[in-house]
């Protein structure tokens, strides 16, 4: 079940960077250019977020669990939420949305979905720069933020978003039915991950239920960057690095043995 | 040259295994445009897929040393929320080509006025036939797979196509699935008849045609 393309070998690797990139360009022209403002609403929607998120709390608490900033409390949870959740979001329907372009033989189904991760992470980036530094702007004084504490979280949150976009690319094709589940499933993730509130101030038994969701603990380690007094003891690094890495791993081997079915499904 | 080496390809069909190939070897010459003939629904367009690579065999391989195109026909490989201009600069940079020259030739190729810029979710199926017959062709293939041009609109544009086709492209082969008996006699010198998985030859395009039309009848 092999078949090889013309020219052999020698240009395969530079095939794929060069539809990788059309395929980029093709998603930012599709996915912020039709729009008024294009890419800046791309940035607008966690701010605004944040923003409302900020208001409402500050004005039924008097201070948020940790700091003093209701702002720096729910952008720092809600940033590393939702660079998990759109990268997977992003990633899982990235070969259904180039579905018409996987005509041409030399579009693959691991393009579709590397250009789409490449596009949200440089999106991602951005974003965060631009909140934390206009933050740096209106919270005096800003802490002294730990960088190697932030690499760390948003690698793992970014590795786990793509891992699980990656395994839903080939589930959600395989079976309607988990496509569903899923769905449903990940509704109540986001008031069940710690946006809002710290998970040392949930009582056991809860607490422990609610840490085996991975992302309770990305919150935690994104978190530990800012707040240098908070240590989130909960935070389990190695299981969050192995999620990531076998989810990658796993939805990599599912897209190798179901690829040819993704694409000649109608 | 293209090359299927004991291709072997089946789908289930009311609870039974069809084959639309079986164990086949072929080699699909140069120098001449070949016409796939078979009924509705022996397979054809599916043949097609897999000779272009974006269709897989169940067991043994096509290998390609020549460029293929891909198939082009009415199932559409143009994305609707692009314009026509974004298509044909995303065909552009996939196939390496000079995008600029790729863009200019076909807006005037394809005859599609303002529409050029405007999504192509917006087009009539004439309109995207045109779009897509004018990309392909001045991209250079040595195989260009067409899939039914029925569709691809007035006899102007056809005779363009034609045009194109016996001048620029003339060391250019064609493998093309069409209903129409008459297309097929345009484009094709040699045939291939596709009945019950097997896959038969004919040097003469007229007498693939006979032996298709025979079958046609029992």
């Amino acid at each position: 079940m092999t078949s090889s393309t013309f020219p052999p070998h020698s240009s395969v690797f530079k095939t794929h960077i060069r539809v990788v990139a059309a395929l980029t360009i093709r998603e930012m022209t599709t996915r912020y250019g039709r729009k008024i403002g294009g890419y800046f609403w791309a940035i607008l929607d966690p701010v605004a977020f944040i923003g409302l998120m900020s208001i409402v709390f500050s004005s039924v608490s008097h201070t948020p669990p940790i700091g003093r900033s209701f702002m720096l409390f729910y952008a720092t949870g809600y940033l590393s939420f939702w660079i998990y959740r759109t990268l997977a979001e992003q990633t899982s329907t990235a070969v259904k949305f180039n579905k018409s372009l996987l005509t041409y033989p030399v579009v693959t189904p691991y393009d579709a979905v590397l250009a789409r991760a490449a596009l949200q992470i440089v999106t991602q980036f951005i974003v965060c720069t631009i909140i934390f530094g206009g933050m740096a702007f209106f919270i005096t004084p800003f802490p002294s933020i730990d960088f190697a504490n932030l690499m760390g979280a948003t690698i793992v949150a970014t590795g786990l978003g793509f891992g699980i976009g990656l395994l839903n690319t080939t589930l959600f094709n395989l079976s309607g039915l988990y496509e569903r589940i899923f769905t449903i499933a990940n509704r109540p993730l986001f008031l069940i991950s710690g946006v809002f509130f710290l998970p040392d101030s949930i009582p056991t038994p809860y607490r422990d239920y609610l840490l085996w969701n991975p992302i309770v603990h990305i919150i935690g380690w994104f978190r530990r960057a800012f707040y240098p007094a908070y240590r989130a003891a909960y935070v389990d690094e190695t299981w969050l690095i192995s999620l990531a890495f076998g989810s990658t791993l796993a939805g990599l081997v599912l897209l190798k043995i179901f690829g040819t079915r993704l694409r000649e499904s109608e | 040259m293209i090359h299927l080496d004991r291709v072997s390809k089946s789908f289930k069909h009311k609870g039974h295994r069809k084959y639309i190939v079986e164990n086949v070897s072929f080699s699909i010459p140069r120098g001449r445009s070949l016409g796939l003939l078979g009924r509705n629904g022996a397979g054809k367009s599916t043949l097609l897929r897999m000779i272009a690579g974006i269709a897989y065999p169940d067991s043994g391989k096509v290998i390609r040393q020549a460029r293929v195109s891909w198939p082009l026909g009415f199932a559409g490989s143009l994305h609707g929320a692009l314009t026509g201009e974004q298509n044909v600069r995303f065909i552009a940079r996939i196939y390496n080509q000079p995008t600029e020259a790729l863009v200019a030739y076909v807006e005037e190729f394809a005859e599609l006025g303002r529409a050029f810029r405007m999504p192509v979710s917006t087009y009539s199926s004439g309109m995207r036939a045109r779009l897509a017959f004018g990309v392909s062709m001045s991209v250079k293939f040595d195989y260009y797979l067409i899939d039914e041009i029925t569709a691809v609109g007035d006899t102007n544009f056809k005779n363009k196509c034609k045009d194109v086709f016996h001048n620029k492209l003339a060391d250019s082969d064609i493998i093309m699935v069409s209903h129409s008996v008459k297309t097929i006699r345009e484009y094709c010198q040699a045939g291939v008849v596709l009945e019950n998985g097997k896959l038969t030859y004919f040097e003469n395009i007229e007498e693939a045609i006979a032996v298709h039309e025979n079958n046609m009848k029992s």
